[in-house]
C-alpha cells in the first residue's frame, strides 16, 4: 500500500482538529472560564467541561425530529393539526402556529 | 411530550395541567385513547400562589409553550381560572405526588410557593426550567427549601442566561 505522504497527514489532522477538536475546546474553554469566573455558579463542572457536547446533542435531536414531522391531518375548525414523526406517536398541534407544533404537549 | 415520557417511564397517574384553551384541546386528543385513564387533565387551571383568576398573556404566534403568566410577548391575553397545587392536589385526592415537572415561563416561583404544602409532606422530585426569569436560579431553590432545607439540586443542561446576563446557567435543574 502506498504511504501517505506526510503533507497529507497533516492536513488530515488539521481539518480534524478544525472541525471536531476546535469546537470543543474553544467553546468547553468558554464555559471553564465563566464557571471559574462565578459566572457559572449553578453548574456542575461535568456539565460545564461537556458544555459543547450537550448543546450539539440537542441540535442533533431538535434537528432530526422537526426534519421528520410530517401533517397527516388537519382540522380547520379548530385550527389544529395532527403531526407524525418518526419513531415517535402522532400529536394534535396547533395549526396557526409556526414551528411545526413541537411545543404543543409542552 | 413530558405526559408521554412519564407514562413510559411507568407513572402510575399523570396530572397534566393547562391553561390555554386551545393547548388543552390538544392535550385532549392527544391522550383520548390507549392510556388507560393514567392521564387526568386539570383543565383550564395555572398554577400559582393563590386561587382565583390571573391574566394569560399568550404568545406572539411563534410557539405555544411561550404563553405566559409574568412575561409578555404580545398584545393578546385570556383571562384563566388558576388555583394552587396543593388545592389541586386535594381537589384530585391524590395520595402521594412524586414527581413535578414545571416549565411555566416565569411562574414557577409562585407555583411552588402553592405546592409548600405538597414539598413538605411528599417532597417530590422536581424538575424546573431555570431560565425564565434573571434571578430564577437563585430564587426558585429558595423557594423549595422552605419545605426542605436540605433538597438537593441536581443541575441538567447548561446554556446561556436569555436574559442579556453574562452567565452560564443550568436550563434544567432537578431536585431530589
Amino acid at each position: 500500500m502506498r504511504r501517505l505522504s506526510p503533507l497529507v497527514l497533516w492536513a488530515a489532522f488539521g481539518l480534524a482538529g478544525y472541525f471536531f477538536v476546535l469546537p470543543h475546546l474553544l467553546t468547553n474553554g468558554w464555559a471553564a472560564y465563566m464557571k471559574m469566573t462565578d459566572k457559572a455558579e449553578q453548574c456542575s463542572w461535568a456539565n460545564t467541561l461537556t458544555f459543547y457536547s450537550s448543546l450539539d446533542k440537542f441540535d442533533k435531536l431538535y434537528t432530526k425530529y422537526r426534519e421528520g414531522l410530517k401533517t397527516a391531518e388537519v382540522d380547520e375548525a379548530a385550527s389544529l393539526k395532527r403531526l407524525e414523526a418518526p419513531g415517535a406517536r402522532s400529536f394534535w398541534a396547533q395549526q396557526r402556529r409556526r414551528g411545526g407544533g413541537l411545543w404543543c404537549a409542552h | 411530550m413530558f405526559t408521554w415520557k412519564a407514562l413510559e417511564a411507568g407513572a402510575a397517574k399523570v396530572i397534566a395541567v393547562e391553561p390555554d384553551p386551545a393547548n388543552l384541546e390538544c392535550l385532549r386528543r392527544n391522550f383520548q385513547e390507549g392510556d388507560c385513564g393514567r392521564v387526568r387533565g386539570a383543565g383550564r387551571r395555572g398554577r400559582v400562589e393563590q386561587a382565583g383568576k390571573m391574566t394569560l398573556n399568550l404568545g406572539n404566534g411563534s410557539n405555544t409553550g411561550v404563553n405566559s403568566m409574568v412575561e409578555k410577548e404580545s398584545d393578546k391575553s385570556i383571562a384563566v381560572p388558576v388555583t394552587t397545587l396543593d388545592q389541586l392536589v386535594k381537589d384530585l385526592g391524590l395520595a402521594k405526588v412524586n414527581f413535578i415537572k414545571m416549565d411555566i415561563e416565569g411562574a414557577e416561583r409562585e407555583a411552588l410557593a402553592g405546592a409548600l404544602e405538597t414539598l413538605k409532606k411528599d417532597r417530590p422530585r422536581l424538575m424546573l426550567d431555570l431560565n425564565h426569569r434573571t434571578d430564577d436560579s437563585t430564587a426558585l431553590p429558595a423557594v423549595i427549601r422552605r419545605a426542605h432545607a436540605d433538597y438537593r439540586a441536581i443541575c441538567g443542561p447548561c446554556q446561556m442566561n436569555e436574559h442579556g446576563v453574562a452567565e452560564l446557567v443550568p436550563h434544567v435543574i432537578y431536585f431530589e
